[in-house]
């Protein structure tokens, strides 16, 4: 059955005439340049590739713990400091190194709360002293005001949630995983009366609280809103506090039975650990227990599904990367990143436990470990064969395609200055 | 100690074709090139594959981001179908599952709330029940539609031998209705306005309002959908893309991550190589680019001297389609707990798209929402006594620019919390109580993770004479350089899944046939 529009003719007209429209619309059109992408400068703004970060000040939070304030490490064009990209309370920034001719990546939670961050535009980080390891004695020895600093912008998932999360919070932090924790107080202090918070702190020694007299003046100040509850793992003689670890028991006693509550756990990987299991009895549904992934284990024998224990064994990794390939070490104790770190290869890393797919390889041959509580893996990759290093331990010798790192060659004025 | 070229992933110094964008257009071009032989590499500025086609995982959840459904292969049609292509034709290792049912509108305003099945003799039952005596013209309109479709697939499949006098004999109503808007159409066929509103629910996965959108795109649309049914991939479309690249690579062809294209080397009108951000540069003669041609021409074709006035003109004639904005909620309770018993939700107090489209131009909630709930269609897509739910609308490209970035978090948030409230108010359920995981979505994250310019989804918008036929005759004159073929939702086929990886395989065979 035919169907007219307009009349026979005018129909068959409307469609023919089409090309004719669409040459006189171009032909009438302006042949200027696009102008500068006006989405963009937003999206820059919130979510920059890189930002260059100066230390403008260092203050000693304990012996063991120093809280540094990054501002931008130079200003624009127009001679004014460019705005640092807003976040939520309890994101983490990405920082990058150069040490010994090696690239690394490491998070650090943010510790200033986004509404003063905004205020003064400033970031601050907190760090802890460690003996062994690759990049906290760097910060230790290097870090002065004054140094420059490359970092990600703002990332994570952590923090509290309003339209997700309950106006009754726990807080379940060790050592220096409080540090998520003092963005969220401060931020929930300020902006949103209708929170309140239980915040259970566990360090071995009291010297090392972090952030002690703030934590104590904030439960006198708010007591109906804030509750603390320092607990020290070995009380010095002075201690009038509480001793030992966060049980069940403690968690109890502060915050009942958990129910119409959500808990935060923020703290070194064996904190996780040992909590999982005290949690257990509480019965806390999926989502009411918020974890800050932790990759980076410290044994993994003693993790669920481990095959037997890791050892000192060395094993080798094929890298195919582009057209080029070659053979590096990968000791079975740390991830597969690591050993892609140590061999200078400088992959792309962010949250470094398993959960941003930042570094999402390939994996073609051999069989890996993954972190069970850390495999932030896509079903089809888990199909497909693709891993995330960050949080894959090398069962065996590997072979691996490694995407390049986005961010390019380190340059020389990003990397934290080494002397 | 590697050297510090092979710490930036080299890419080989030349390629037959090098695809431009892993997005689904791209992809498709991939595909198509690696199937027919050629030495193919593709190159993807993010670390994914897929562009909008990924997904995302927040606790026990992997989420889709983009996706509501692609539509099943059309009965008794020599039709392009984009799931036999992948199924059969590339032979994807692919699962997938069947949308249940057209969808659900609910209009507040119109006391309307209608499930919608698949298949035409059951819609026209349907809305002649609404609408007593729609039954006519609603069939008549079904007819016009699948004539369109029918002349789309002939059309396509006689590109080189096209006959004016069989076009003019037996394919009048696709020439009498293709220079028409949806409106002017459906009001002539007779369709009741009340009709009218139920059909008009789709209008929304093309974004222009029925008083500008192109009768042929929408007709062929709207046919292919109600008459065929639709399927989503069953791990999300992560699942889709990757196993396009799986597949590429199986085929021969290279897929590499984390390399943006930064230039396409032209010299005297032709293609002469790709440019990255690595500092790397690949011989080629022949481009295969996903990317908007706003960028092609503006952006990323070296020397800018080489770019044609007209191009410019071009980009600057279209109009840009909308970006959308998504919520994402993992809830913890099951589908049947919550109330939930459909698949695609389209909420709007009422279905008139001039200003439901306005209402996309503010910084509010806009009028209308397309939801799916996709344990609907895949039970076990998250763990049981679970739902995935995902609110859907649209804002056109100005609107989230003005945004001051201190304010975007709360924006957002506002937002999409005022989403949330107008499906628990139109389906009558509650979603607040039960939220385990949520991410909400905007134009900037779009455009963060995909580099889409201004964050559009979309592509160009569809008015008639931006439609497929004008796109399609002008596709030699507009891709400007020799060697260089346009794909994606950019493209002659418009937006959407389907078209684009199928825009994606036309650009390469167009490629091909170009060299031989």
């Amino acid at each position: 059955m035919a169907v007219q529009v307009k009349g026979k003719y005018r129909d068959l007209w409307a469609f023919l005439r089409q090309p004719l429209q669409r040459h006189l619309r171009i032909r009438r059109a302006s042949s200027s340049f696009l102008p500068p992408d006006p989405l963009l400068r937003l999206t820059t703004a919130l979510h920059p590739q890189r930002l260059e970060l100066r230390i403008a000040e260092m203050r000693q939070e304990t012996r063991l713990a120093r809280t540094f304030r990054l501002v931008p490490a130079a200003t624009d064009a127009g001679g004014l400091l460019p705005g640092l990209p807003p976040f939520r309370a309890g994101q983490y920034l990405s920082l990058e190194f150069v040490l010994e001719g090696v690239r690394v990546s490491r998070p650090y939670s943010i510790c200033c709360s986004p509404t003063e961050a905004r205020q003064e535009n400033f970031y601050e980080l907190t760090v802890r002293r460690r003996e062994n390891g690759f990049v906290a004695p760097h910060i230790w020895e290097h870090w002065r005001p004054g140094t420059l600093v490359s970092s990600s912008g703002p990332l994570g998932q952590f923090g509290w949630e309003p339209l997700r999360d309950r106006q009754d919070l726990v807080f379940l932090a060790g050592g220096c995983g409080i540090t998520p924790f003092r963005s969220i107080w401060r931020e929930l202090r300020a902006a949103h009366p209708e929170v309140s918070c239980t915040i259970l702190y566990g360090a071995a020694r009291p010297e090392e609280f972090i952030f002690r007299q703030e934590l104590e003046s904030l439960a006198a100040e708010l007591p109906g809103r804030f509750r603390i509850c320092l607990v020290a793992e070995e009380p010095d003689p002075g201690w009038g506090g509480l001793t030992g670890l966060l049980t069940g028991e403690r968690i109890r006693e502060l915050a009942g039975n958990g129910s119409d509550k959500t808990f935060y756990v923020c703290g070194p990987p064996g904190l996780y650990r040992f909590l999982q299991e005290e949690l257990e009895p509480f019965e806390l549904p999926p989502g009411a227990l918020r974890q800050e992934p932790c990759g980076e284990t410290e044994d993994l024998s003693a993790q669920p599904g481990y095959p037997g224990a890791p050892g000192d064994g060395v094993f080798t990794v094929k890298v195919h990367r582009g057209e080029g390939i070659c053979n590096i070490p990968a000791r079975a104790f740390e991830s597969v990143l690591v050993a892609l770190e140590r061999a200078g290869l400088a992959p792309p890393a962010q949250c470094r436990s398993g959960s941003c797919g930042y570094c999402r390889s390939r994996i073609l041959g051999g069989r890996i470990y993954v972190l069970p509580g850390s495999d932030g893996r896509r079903e089809a990759d888990r199909k497909l064969g693709h891993f995330h290093p960050c949080s894959s331990y090398p069962l065996t010798d590997l072979e691996i395609r490694v995407p390049a790192n986005p961010l390019g060659p380190a340059v020389e004025q990003s990397a934290a200055k080494t002397p | 100690m590697p050297t510090q070229t092979y710490n930036q992933a080299t890419v080989p110094s030349s390629a037959d074709v090098v695809v431009v964008g892993a997005g689904l257009g791209g992809l498709g071009a991939g595909l198509e090139l690696a199937r027919q032989g050629a030495k193919v590499l593709v190159l993807e500025q993010h670390n994914l594959p897929g562009g909008f086609a990924t997904s995302f995982v927040r606790g026990r959840f992997e989420f889709e981001p983009s996706l509501h459904q692609m539509p099943m292969p059309l009965p008794d049609s020599r039709s392009v179908s984009v799931r036999n292509y992948l199924l059969q034709e590339a032979e994807l290792d692919l699962e997938v599952a069947e949308v249940p049912e057209a969808y659900r509108l609910i209009l507040t305003e119109r006391s309307v709330d209608v499930r919608i099945p698949f298949g035409i003799q059951a819609v026209t039952d349907l809305v002649e029940a609404r609408v007593p005596g729609s039954r006519a013209s609603v069939s008549r309109y079904f007819d016009l539609c699948r004539e369109v479709l029918d002349t789309l697939t002939y059309l396509d499949q006689h590109r080189e031998d096209l006959n004016r006098k069989e076009l003019l004999a037996h394919h009048r109503n696709f020439l009498n209705t293709g220079g028409y808007t949806v409106q002017q159409v459906t009001d002539a066929v007779g369709v009741p306005p009340r009709a009218q509103e139920i059909l008009y629910a789709y209008w929304c996965f093309l974004g222009v309002p029925a008083s500008r959108l192109s009768f042929t795109l929408w007709g062929a649309m709207l046919c292919t959908y109600l008459a065929s049914g639709a399927f989503i991939p069953r791990s999300r479309s992560h699942g889709l893309a990757s196993a396009m690249v799986q597949r590429i690579e199986e085929l021969g062809g290279r897929v590499e991550f984390n390399q943006r294209v930064t230039g396409i080397g032209v010299h005297g009108g032709k293609i002469r190589e790709i440019q990255t951000a690595g500092g790397s540069r690949i011989r080629t003669e022949r481009v295969i680019c996903n990317a908007s041609p706003s960028l092609v021409f503006n952006r990323l074709v070296e020397p800018q001297k080489e770019v044609p006035r007209r191009a410019r003109r071009l980009v600057n004639a279209r109009r840009h389609g909308v970006s959308t904005f998504v919520v994402y909620l993992g809830l913890n309770k099951s589908p049947e707990e919550l109330g939930l018993d459909g698949y695609s939700y389209f909420i709007s107090p009422h279905m008139d798209t001039e200003s439901i489209y306005e209402s996309t131009g503010r910084l509010e909630p806009p009028l209308m929402q397309a939801s799916v709930c996709l344990n609907s269609a895949i039970p076990d897509c998250s763990p049981p006594g679970t739902t995935i739910v995902s609110l859907t609308c649209c804002y056109q490209p100005h609107v989230w620019e003005q945004v001051p970035p201190q304010d975007y978090f709360r924006t957002k948030s506002e937002i999409g919390r005022a989403m949330i409230g107008q499906f628990e108010d139109a389906v009558g359920v509650d979603l607040s109580d039960h939220v385990e995981e949520i991410e909400i979505a905007t134009p900037v994250t779009f455009q963060r993770y995909t580099g889409a310019y201004r964050g559009i989804v979309y592509g160009y918008e569809p008015d008639p004479w931006d439609s497929l036929v004008p796109r399609a005759l002008a596709i030699e004159k507009e891709s400007f350089f020799e060697g260089l073929q346009l794909c994606g939702g950019y493209s002659t086929r418009c937006h959407g899944y389907g078209s684009s990886i199928l825009s994606g395989r036309a650009a390469a065979q167009r490629s091909l046939e170009a060299v031989s």
